[in-house]
């Protein structure tokens, strides 16, 4: 009997191992029943299991609030096979610049003066509302590659004029193209595409300008918009629309394209034909 | 997940757990900016399993090396060694947490890293053992430890409190 007795009060003890495992919620199932049973007839326990939890929240509170200065990740010395790949890399940089620069017509791109990429995109991402003003709406027409004529202004930087013109594309995109007089005759004909900064950006240059077109689009809608632009300020008195296969695929979602271009086309015939570009051109 | 990515996730657990072990915010610093630099100076050690547990254990070794190196040259590691750990001033309640705070100081170490861990990041215990590199029943009894002594301190403690008196 009294062995009895003893055996049921050995199963009625619980170790500190076990409590302990048990507030944390690490005992398996059929061993965290039996505690769970044994805490509900000793309140002496489960007041133990309380003590833990309070004490360990106030630990938690402490320390959790304490302020910290931040950390940000320390840059670190690249290992030899790192050294050697970005050495490769810059050895494979500075053949390939070399070899642009010795290409026939290709110059240096001038870094004096004020960067207007950055003032452009500042320009752009702070942009306040404007009014519409109807004197000069854009360089050109763009109605045909679905842009409208959203308002100009001109920034005064550097003693320099930057004209700001902006447009709304479809799905009420926002896009600016800026206009800087150059007498550069760099880099005629190129387009530079920026897609590292917050919103991509189009650089190219033409009849004594540079343009930088910005805008809340994919970078490859984004250069092809540019390669439209380009195409239509390159014409003789430029306000007539552009070629009809150009019309407005540059901003539309590609679903929309097919039917649009064939649209377009339908109107192009009605009106007047113009030559179409290349596959290849609005395919950059 | 980049691993970068992955390191800047736990780089606020790993400072909690740093200030926890080292008392002090420079040395804690210090400790996730060196945790850090051999995390990105390792990185071709990381097996692609879980890196918090990776992480975890690099900061407890160097932990343990700068504490054993401190102790066998008696030096004072920073010009704010000594001072006190700042907490914020709402915290409620606050006497409970300072309490917390200098009763788990006064743990053994051993017994004091794998309850901050435990407490601190609720890792499993099969991971907080990892990270320790001892046997999960080893944790369990050092856990077991840790939570009595601060219990027993606690006791001890409210027992030595003087009892309010009545002013007016």
């Amino acid at each position: 009997m009294s062995s009895t007795h003893s055996s049921n009060a050995s199963h009625e003890v619980l170790s500190d191992e076990q409590l302990s495992a048990f507030a944390d919620g690490q005992l398996p199932r059929h061993q965290a029943q039996r505690v769970a049973a044994l805490l509900r007839r000793h309140p002496e326990y489960a007041e133990r299991i309380y003590g833990y939890w309070r004490r360990e929240a106030a630990l938690y509170q402490a320390l959790n609030r304490t302020r910290l200065p931040e950390v940000s990740l320390p840059t670190v010395r690249p290992r030899p096979s790192v050294l050697l790949t970005t050495a490769s890399a810059a050895s494979l940089m500075l053949v390939a610049v070399a070899l642009w620069l010795a290409w026939p017509g290709q110059t240096v791109q001038k870094s004096a003066g004020p960067n207007y990429i950055d003032v452009a995109l500042n320009a752009y991402l702070n942009a306040p509302p404007l009014t519409q003003r109807h004197d000069q709406p854009s360089p050109a027409s763009f109605a045909d590659l679905g842009l409208t004529p959203a308002g100009q202004q001109v920034l005064q930087v550097a003693n320099q004029e930057l004209r700001e013109y902006r447009f709304n594309g479809p799905d009420s995109r926002r896009l600016a193209l800026y206009e800087i007089s150059t007498t550069s005759q760099e880099q005629q004909g190129w387009l530079r595409i920026l897609a590292s900064s917050q919103v991509p950006v189009v650089e190219w240059y033409g009849q004594n300008k540079r343009y930088l077109l910005v805008g809340e689009a994919p970078t490859p809608a984004l250069t092809q918009l540019a390669v439209n632009m380009q195409q239509l300020l390159q014409k003789p008195g430029t306000q007539g629309p552009p070629p009809s296969n150009m019309q407005q695929q540059a901003m539309m979602p590609p679903g929309n394209a097919q039917n649009s271009a064939n649209r377009n086309g339908k109107e192009a015939d009605e009106h007047h034909a113009q030559p179409a570009p290349s596959p290849a051109t609005l395919d950059m | 997940m980049h691993f970068e990515q992955q390191i800047c996730e736990q780089i606020p657990h790993l400072q909690r757990y740093a200030l926890a072990l080292c008392r002090h915010p420079a040395e804690a610093e210090d400790l996730v900016q060196d945790c850090l630099e051999r995390a990105l100076r390792k990185r071709h050690l990381w097996r692609w399993g879980r890196l918090r547990p990776w992480l975890f254990r690099m900061l407890y070794h160097l932990y343990l090396n700068r504490r054993d190196s401190a102790s066998q040259r008696r030096e004072i590691l920073s010009a704010e060694a000594g001072e006190e750990l700042t907490t914020s001033a709402n915290q409620q309640p606050h006497a409970e947490c300072l309490r917390a705070l200098e009763h788990i100081q006064n743990l053994p170490e051993d017994q004091r890293t794998a309850l901050l861990l435990v407490v601190l990041e609720g890792t499993s215990y099969r991971e907080t053992a990892g990270i320790l590199g001892i046997q999960v029943g080893t944790l369990r009894s050092r856990l077991a430890r840790a939570r009595e002594t601060l219990r027993r301190q606690e006791q001890v403690a409210s027992k030595e409190a003087p009892p309010l008196r009545r002013v007016k």
